[in-house]
């Protein structure tokens, strides 16, 4: 089976199997990589190793040896839109007002730090957030 | 509490200002830092070590861990960098199995927002049960509400709404089933031992061997455990850590879908992709790195350095000279006279004076690290330092050990773990600091006038190749076993905050000078003491009398077979260890004049001298520094093993030079012993390897009865029973304790 070293530059596949021991497996699992999860090869350091690796949306330096030890499936080209949630638009929010995402001109936090007064729950200053305009 | 390079240090510093007290968790190189925050005396706040889980294997895991359960905070504020939500809420989830009082604090929600992001705050609060906060510590936004939530938890000691995330309808419930199943088991023991029920289920279910050990369960207990394991295992398809990150992760990307809308790509990755090019391509990646290092050497000792050291050094004399007046006119005792100004002034002066040096070069450092650029510098010179067993981030550490060990030193406290930091601040001293530079040039200057630079280049590579040595030597003796796995985040280029580099440089800075107060202090005056007086305790005329000469003369012999058993030469490597540049003084004051110097030792004895210099004990400043990072056993260990690899390397070059100068006979005898060396090296080398392949050659995948001694290097996706973690980790901190 193809190993995440194999993989030439710009190519993403689907990890099928997590080899290693104790803290270098643990490691991976811990750093997001477990079966079923994508990973894209984004470049290799100069002298060859290591080799990063983006995967969840962030990018991880891996050596060749320890990506010897993860199993991949599905080999492909990578898409050039990083992988993110699968609704990349909005999610519809009925009473939130942030319905349109990106075109809204962000309003900075301060919005918030206005409205400080201590209230005897968190869940009543949750309500009151509810009345801002930003997320 | 998070995860590394996602803000922490920025918010801690906010909250706190500058009321903290940075101190180190026991027994293990890790930094605490604790203070109050501003406007709230009365609330205490710990900065944690970054982590990305709680796993029980690195120092910063167990320590975090320890601090959790054992002193019992209040409250945890969690800091997850907005940007890259996913990854951050994995270490979330186990502190929410915690149990204890917790906010969320979204840190960098300006950089989110400012690439058109957003992230449904209300709704990712009821998905997970505690408040969160939207903050941006560098622009101190949202600050106060954090403040205010988190007092409010810890006040009232309000636990997580929701812990139980296992879904139990996912592949038909089976690691929700496990989950309960193994927290009905164990309620009782964790009750006892003081641990929430969930995580110690949640770890069990993970194969973590401390919470098992800490629980105490009988045999009968332990049985049930696996086969409840076991069975999740078999239904899941995957093994036991694998089950549960993927539980884990699944619950993430349910919350993420629905709270977070991330930007096709944001602007900081963007610049970050387009500087890499430059710093990371394989063409200009090597020469890029040569050239910021050169400027930052360049900066440190031309410019800044060299300018603040001529203003302090002006000051101190102006200092000592005023003091030295005023000491005359109130006619005070001489000897006290000489106490205080050759001794005290004189020796803490010529400490202080380095603290320019290292002030700058730490800052240059510090900019580097913040900014994100030391990450990308462990990944281009990973493959060379993994050759001699450390990591791709030593390298800075020790190059920076080339100007002056004592912030070489200090910079070793990031590398990510316990052996790799022993391990680089054990070899720093290998590269010979900028103080030995007048030594070189002075024996130089008076034996080898014609191949100055040659010898110079020699000596500076004769330290490196040295270090290597003893690097190769180290990892299969004292260091053996895995080294820490080299999974690293390469985070985006950040601008460093003034505010955070200032606070650490002052940190720094007060730290040295503490040092320097006390135990640079003490040796200054014992040294004084040994060369002012006589054993009859009447101050000498003469300095062949002082104690310091005579004990010198006592030590002399040793270097004899090296080439250099002069009373003065040993009187003036022991003022060596309190300054190196003390070393030439001493000579010249000893001597009288090179002519002396030269009539007195061989041009071989001199290169001998010269290779002695380059390796032998640092000065007490440095081994101050050690002490502190690694204790003072280690620090012992060190000088004295410096003082015999210089003692080898030193009688090899005689040894060497006597060989060639006795013509053709010797340089044969030279090849066949050096031919000699390499074989038994080599076959030192296979016997070894033959050994460790027979050991490790029974993986124990089935029955553990055949392999004894297959405890410590092996772990197998254990079926039956557990077979010990191979924890490197382990052995070393036990060292330590």
């Amino acid at each position: 089976m193809a190993t995440l070293d194999d993989l030439p530059i710009g190519k993403t596949a689907t990890v099928a199997a997590v080899g290693g021991e104790g803290s270098l497996r643990q490691h991976f699992l811990d750093m997001g990589i477990v079966p079923s999860v994508d990973a894209t090869i984004v470049k290799h350091a100069p002298l060859g190793d290591p080799i990063e690796v983006r995967v969840r949306g962030y990018e991880l330096t891996l050596r060749r040896d320890d990506a010897r030890k993860i199993e991949v499936v599905d080999v492909r080209d990578a898409v050039d839109v990083p992988e993110g949630p699968v609704s990349s638009k909005p999610v519809p929010h009925p009473g939130l007002g942030e319905g349109a995402g990106s075109t809204i001109a962000p309003k900075s936090i301060p919005c918030r730090k206005a409205r400080r007064s201590p209230s005897p729950s968190w869940a009543t200053r949750t309500a009151a957030r509810r009345r801002c305009s930003t997320s | 509490m998070g995860n590394q390079n996602c803000g922490k240090t920025t918010l801690f510093n906010q909250l706190t200002g500058s009321n903290q007290h940075v101190g180190n968790f026991p027994g293990v190189t890790v930094d605490r830092k604790d203070g109050c925050i501003k406007g709230h005396p009365e609330a205490l706040v710990t900065d944690l070590p970054g982590i990305y889980s709680m796993s029980p294997y690195s120092s910063e895991e167990v320590v975090t861990r320890r601090f959790l359960l054992d002193e019992r905070p209040r409250g945890i504020i969690n800091i997850v960098d907005a940007t890259n939500v996913e990854r951050n809420l994995y270490l979330t989830m186990q502190l929410m199995e915690l149990g204890m009082p917790m906010v969320l604090a979204l840190n960098m929600m300006d950089e989110v927002e400012g690439n058109g992001g957003t992230i449904h705050v209300n709704e990712m609060e009821k998905l997970l049960g505690i408040p969160v906060v939207p903050i941006s510590a560098s622009k101190n936004e949202g600050t106060a509400e954090l403040v205010d939530h988190a007092l409010h938890v810890a006040r009232f000691q309000e636990p997580p709404v929701r812990q139980d995330f296992c879904a139990p309808d996912e592949h038909s419930g089976a690691v929700h089933r496990c989950l309960h199943g193994i927290m009905a088991l164990i309620e009782d023991h964790a009750e006892r031992a003081g641990i929430p029920p969930r995580f110690a289920a949640s770890k069990l279910a993970e194969g973590d061997e401390l919470v098992l050990e800490r629980l105490e369960l009988d045999q009968n207990e332990k049985d049930a455990l696996e086969h409840i394991i076991c069975q999740m295992e078999a239904e899941r398809g995957l093994d036991r850590s694998a089950a549960i990150a993927d539980m884990r992760f699944s619950f993430i990307g349910r919350v993420c879908e629905a709270t977070v809308v991330r930007p096709q790509e944001s602007r900081e990755h963007a610049r970050s992709t387009a500087i890499d090019k430059l710093l990371t391509g394989p063409f200009t990646a090597i020469p890029a790195f040569v050239a910021i290092m050169a400027l930052v050497f360049w900066l440190t000792f031309n410019v800044v350095g060299a300018w603040l050291s001529e203003m302090l050094d002006a000051g101190i004399t102006a200092l000592t000279d005023a003091v030295a007046s005023g000491l005359a006119a109130a006619q005070v005792n001489e000897v006290l006279q000489s106490l205080v100004i050759d001794g005290v002034f004189n020796g803490v002066g010529s400490v202080l004076s380095f603290l320019p040096t290292i002030v700058t070069l730490f800052f240059f450092l510090s900019l580097l690290e913040d900014s994100g650029y030391m990450a990308r510098v462990a990944f281009v010179m990973d493959k060379l330092l993994r050759r001699i067993g450390l990591s791709g981030r030593s390298i800075v550490p020790m190059l920076v050990g080339f100007g002056c060990t004592v912030p070489a030193v200090m910079a070793s406290r990031t590398l990510p773990s316990e052996r790799d930091r022993k391990m680089t601040i054990l070899l720093t001293p290998f590269m010979s600091c900028s103080a030995k530079l007048p030594i070189y040039a002075f024996f130089v200057a008076a034996f080898f006038p014609a191949n100055g630079a040659a010898v110079m280049v020699g000596l500076y590579f004769g330290g490196i190749a040295v270090g290597v040595l003893v690097a190769l030597l180290m990892r299969s003796t004292m260091f053996s076993g895995e080294a820490v796995p080299f999974v690293m985040e390469l985070p985006n280029y950040r601008m460093p905050s003034a505010r955070n580099v200032a606070q650490m440089l002052w940190e720094k800075a007060k730290d040295f000078l503490e040092r320097a107060f006390t135990v640079i202090f003490i040796a200054t005056i014992v040294i004084w003491f040994l060369q002012t007086f006589d054993f009859g305790l009447n101050v000498v005329a003469d300095s062949q009398d002082s104690i310091l000469a005579v004990v010198a003369g006592w030590i002399a012999p040793v270097f004899a077979p090296l080439g250099f058993g002069d009373w003065r030469v040993s009187t003036a490597l022991v003022t060596g260890v309190m300054a190196k540049e003390s070393v030439v003084s001493t000579l010249s004051v000893l001597f009288g004049s090179t002519a002396t110097l030269v009539a007195a030792i061989t041009p071989l004895a001199a290169l001998g001298l010269l290779v002695f210099c380059l390796l032998y004990t640092p000065c007490i400043a440095a081994i101050a520094s050690v002490r502190r990072e690694l204790g003072s056993r280690w620090a012992l260990g060190m000088a004295f093993g410096q003082l015999v690899v210089a003692w080898t390397a030193a009688l090899v070059v005689r040894g060497v030079g006597l060989a060639l100068s006795a013509g053709l006979a010797g340089a044969a005898s030279l090849a066949l012993a050096a031919l000699v060396a390499a074989l038994a090296a080599i076959a030192l080398r296979r016997m070894r390897r033959r050994e460790r392949a027979g050991r490790g050659g029974c993986v124990c995948g089935s029955a553990c009865d055949g392999c004894g001694g297959c405890a410590a290097t092996s772990e197998a996706p254990a079926d039956l029973g557990f077979c010990a973690p191979s924890d490197s980790e382990e052995p070393a901190d036990a060292v330590v304790r």
